[in-house]
C-alpha cells in the first residue's frame, strides 16, 4: 500500500524581470505535475535555470505558485494562509545545498536540533537521539556549526529535518557542496534513513550519476517543463527525450576505457521568456523539425514513462 | 625523455613564520612533453596551492619553503617578477574555475584576448585582430567576429570559459594549467568545454596539468594521474593503471565511492571519516585513520614504492592489488 505524500498539479510560476526598462515575464515552472509516494525518492534533474529549485520551493510552500495545486498527504495546502499552513508544516522538511548557510552560526548543535521540537510544542528530549540517527557523536551537540566539517554540518541539517518525523523531505542539491568521499556517505545515510522511517523524498540535483544511485523515479526538467519522467531505471537505460539523451551522454566516462564519442552537445539553454512558441528544447535539439517550432509537445506515455517530445 | 614541467620535493606553508601551517609536504610531479597530467584531490588536499604556488600565483602569506619547479629550462622557485610575468601567459596558459572572476567585466572580450597577445608579442591590439578571431573560432565560439565585441556579462558561462581558454592559448603556451576548468559549468556545457580542452592538448607540442576533484574529468582527458591527500601526493601513474589497479587505499576508496550512472538504487562504497585538515596531519600515514588495511606500521611515515610506471606512498606490500569494490 502506498500513500501519496506530495502531489503537485499543473504548477506554473513566473517572474517579472526588467530588461532595458521593459518588463518581461520569465516562466520558471510551466505546467509541472509530479507525485511523490511515501518511501520513494523522486529526483528532478536539470541544468541551472531549468526551474528545479523553484519547483522545490513551491512544493515546500516556500513560494506561492501562480497556478496549480500542491497537496501534502492528500490535503490541499496551496492557497492556505500562513497560520493554517503552520499546522501542516511539520510534515514537510527541507535540506539545502549549503549546510553552513542553513545553520545559525550562534546556536549550538543541540539547540539547533531542539528548535523545531520547541516551535511545535513537543518535548525536546529526543534531540540527542537525532545525532545517533545521522551517525554523529553525541558530544558534537555542544559544538557550534563552524566547529564541524561540511559533511557533519549536512548531517546536522538532515537530523533537524527529521526532528518532526516528516512524511516528505525536499532535498535541494544536498551533496553538491560536499567532497567526493563524503558525498557517498551522505547519500547512503539518506537511503538508510528513508528505509527506516519511510518518508518520501523530492531530490533536486544536477548530477545524473548521483541521482541514479538513490532515485526510484526521475523527472528531467528543461526550461520550466518536465520533458521526461518515469522509473529511474528506464530513464537511465533508455532515455527517450533528446535532452535526456544529451544529459546521459554528458556524464563523464567512469574510466579511461569508456572514453567515447558523445551525442553532440550543442548550444546553451535559452531564457524561457513567456510566449515562446513550440518546444523549449528546439533550439538545441539534433532531431528538430518544423513541428517543434510551432507546437508545444504534450507529455505522452511510452512504456511507463511520460515523454514530452513530438518525435519520441 | 623531455619534460615540460618538473616539480621536485615542493614544500609549501602559510601562516606566520613563528606559527607556520604546512600545506604541501614534498610534492613531486612531472608533466612530460605533450602529456596531460591530472592532479586529483579533495578540498584541502593541497592540489590547488601546489599548482598556484608553482606559478607564483598563491595568495600572500603562502610561501614555498623548499623544492624546485622547473618549467622547460627555467627555475620558477625564487624567480624574479619579470621572469614570472614572461612565463605566465607566455609559456604557461592558465584557466580557472570561475571565468566570471578571471575576465574583466568592463572590457570587450576581443580586447582582453588581444591584450594577452600584446603583452607577450608586442604591437597594438588592432594588429592582432585576425589572431583573436582565429582563437575564438578554435575554442568553438560561434560568430567570433561579432562575439569579440561582447562583454563577459553578455555571454553564457560556457562561452565565458571558452574565452578564458582562448586567452590561455593566445601565445601558444607549452603548458596549459587548468584548475577545475569545468566544475562551475552545467553538465552539458561541461562536456562541450571538455572537448575544447581536449582539442587544445592534442598537439604533441603542448602539455597540460589539470587540477580537479573529479575523476570523471581525469578519465576523459589525462594520460597520467597524481592523487593528492593531506598535502602529499600519495600515488602517481598512467591513467589506465590508476583506474584499473589503484595501489593506494585512498585512490581505491575515492574511485569506488563515485556514483556510477547505472540503473537501480544501490549503496555506494563510501569511505569512512573525512580528510584531515592542514595542521591535523598525523606523523605516519595520513590516511591510516580511514584505511581498512591499516596496520601498526602505518603509524610511521610510509615508504614510496615504485611500480614499473609509477609509484605509491604506502606500507602495503606491492604485488597484486586488491579488487576495486564498486
Amino acid at each position: 500500500m502506498s500513500s501519496t505524500v506530495l502531489e503537485v498539479r499543473n504548477a506554473r510560476k513566473t517572474y517579472d524581470v526588467t530588461r532595458s526598462r521593459r518588463t518581461e515575464r520569465l516562466v520558471a515552472v510551466d505546467d509541472v505535475t509530479l507525485r511523490v509516494e511515501a518511501g520513494e525518492t523522486v529526483a528532478l534533474v536539470g541544468e541551472s535555470g531549468c526551474g528545479k529549485s523553484t519547483f522545490a520551493r513551491a512544493a515546500a510552500m516556500l513560494a506561492p505558485l501562480d497556478e496549480g495545486e500542491v497537496r501534502w498527504s492528500g490535503e490541499l495546502v496551496s492557497g492556505l494562509r500562513r497560520r493554517q499552513l503552520r499546522t501542516h508544516r511539520p510534515h514537510t522538511q527541507l535540506v539545502f545545498q549549503d549546510p553552513a548557510a542553513a545553520l545559525s552560526p550562534r546556536m549550538r548543535i543541540e539547540e539547533i536540533l531542539a528548535e523545531p521540537l520547541h516551535i511545535q510544542g513537543r518535548g525536546v528530549e529526543g534531540a540527542a537521539d537525532l545525532l545517533d540517527a545521522v551517525g554523529l557523536d553525541r558530544s558534537l551537540g555542544r559544538r557550534l556549526p563552524r566547529e564541524l566539517s561540511g559533511g557533519q554540518r549536512q548531517r546536522v541539517v538532515i537530523a533537524r529535518a527529521l526532528a518532526l518525523q516528516p512524511r516528505l523531505l525536499v532535498l535541494d542539491e544536498p551533496v553538491a557542496s560536499l567532497d567526493v568521499s563524503v558525498q557517498a556517505q551522505v547519500l547512503n545515510l539518506l537511503s538508510d534513513l528513508q528505509a527506516e522511517r519511510g518518508f518520501g523524498a523530492l531530490l533536486i540535483a544536477h548530477d545524473l550519476a548521483v541521482v541514479s544511485s538513490v532515485a526510484d523515479r526521475i523527472g528531467v526538467m528543461y526550461l520550466g517543463r518536465i520533458v521526461e519522467e518515469g522509473p529511474a531505471e528506464e530513464i537511465i537505460a533508455n532515455p527517450r527525450h533528446p535532452y535526456t539523451r544529451m544529459l546521459v551522454s554528458a556524464v563523464p566516462a567512469f574510466s579511461p576505457s569508456e572514453r567515447r564519442d558523445r551525442v553532440p552537445v550543442a548550444g546553451d539553454p535559452v531564457t524561457p521568456w513567456a510566449g515562446l512558441p513550440g518546444c523549449t528544447f528546439a533550439s538545441r535539439c539534433p532531431a528538430v523539425t518544423s513541428l517543434c517550432h510551432d507546437r508545444v509537445p504534450e507529455p505522452r506515455p511510452h512504456a511507463g514513462v511520460r515523454v514530452a517530445c513530438h518525435h519520441a | 625523455m623531455s619534460h615540460t614541467l618538473v616539480i621536485d620535493d615542493l614544500w609549501i606553508e602559510a601562516g606566520t613564520p613563528e606559527r607556520p601551517q604546512v600545506l604541501v609536504r614534498g610534492a613531486s610531479l612531472t608533466v612530460p612533453r605533450g602529456g596531460v597530467v591530472g592532479l586529483v584531490g579533495e578540498s584541502g588536499s593541497g592540489k590547488t596551492v601546489t599548482c598556484m604556488s608553482s606559478l607564483g600565483l598563491a595568495g600572500s602569506g603562502v610561501r614555498i619553503t623548499r623544492g624546485s619547479v622547473r618549467l622547460l629550462d627555467t627555475e620558477l622557485v625564487g624567480a624574479d617578477a619579470a621572469t614570472m610575468s614572461r612565463v605566465r601567459g607566455g609559456v604557461v596558459g592558465t584557466v580557472f574555475q570561475d571565468p566570471l572572476s578571471s575576465l574583466n567585466p568592463l572590457q570587450r572580450i576581443g580586447t582582453q584576448i588581444a591584450e594577452a597577445i600584446v603583452l607577450h608579442r608586442g604591437g597594438r591590439a588592432a594588429q592582432h585582430r585576425a589572431r583573436v578571431v582565429e582563437l575564438l573560432a578554435s575554442v568553438g565560439v560561434p560568430g567570433p567576429e561579432q562575439r569579440m565585441r561582447a562583454y563577459p556579462h553578455e555571454l553564457s558561462g560556457g562561452l565565458r570559459q571558452r574565452v578564458a581558454i582562448a586567452i590561455a592559448l593566445a601565445n601558444e603556451p607549452a603548458l596549459l594549467v587548468a584548475d577545475e576548468p569545468t566544475t562551475a559549468l552545467d553538465v552539458t556545457v561541461q562536456a562541450q568545454v571538455l572537448e575544447v580542452i581536449r582539442a587544445a592538448t592534442r598537439s604533441q607540442e603542448r602539455s597540460a596539468l589539470i587540477v580537479t576533484h573529479d575523476f570523471g574529468l581525469v578519465a576523459e582527458i589525462a594520460d597520467r594521474v597524481a592523487v593528492m591527500y593531506a598535502g602529499q601526493i600519495v600515488e602517481e601513474g598512467p591513467v589506465d593503471e590508476i583506474f584499473d589497479s589503484p595501489r593506494h587505499p585512498y585512490t581505491r576508496g575515492l574511485l569506488a565511492s563515485r556514483p556510477t550512472l547505472e540503473p537501480g538504487r544501490r549503496r555506494l562504497a563510501a569511505m569512512p571519516g573525512r580528510p584531515p585538515a592542514p595542521g591535523q596531519w598525523p606523523d605516519g600515514c595520513s590516511f591510516a585513520a580511514r584505511c581498512a588495511s591499516a596496520t601498526p606500521q602505518c603509524g610511521e611515515a610510509p615508504p614510496v614504492r615504485t611500480t614499473p610506471n609509477g609509484w605509491s606512498r604506502c606500507w602495503l606490500p606491492a604485488g597484486p592489488t586488491l579488487e576495486v569494490v564498486r
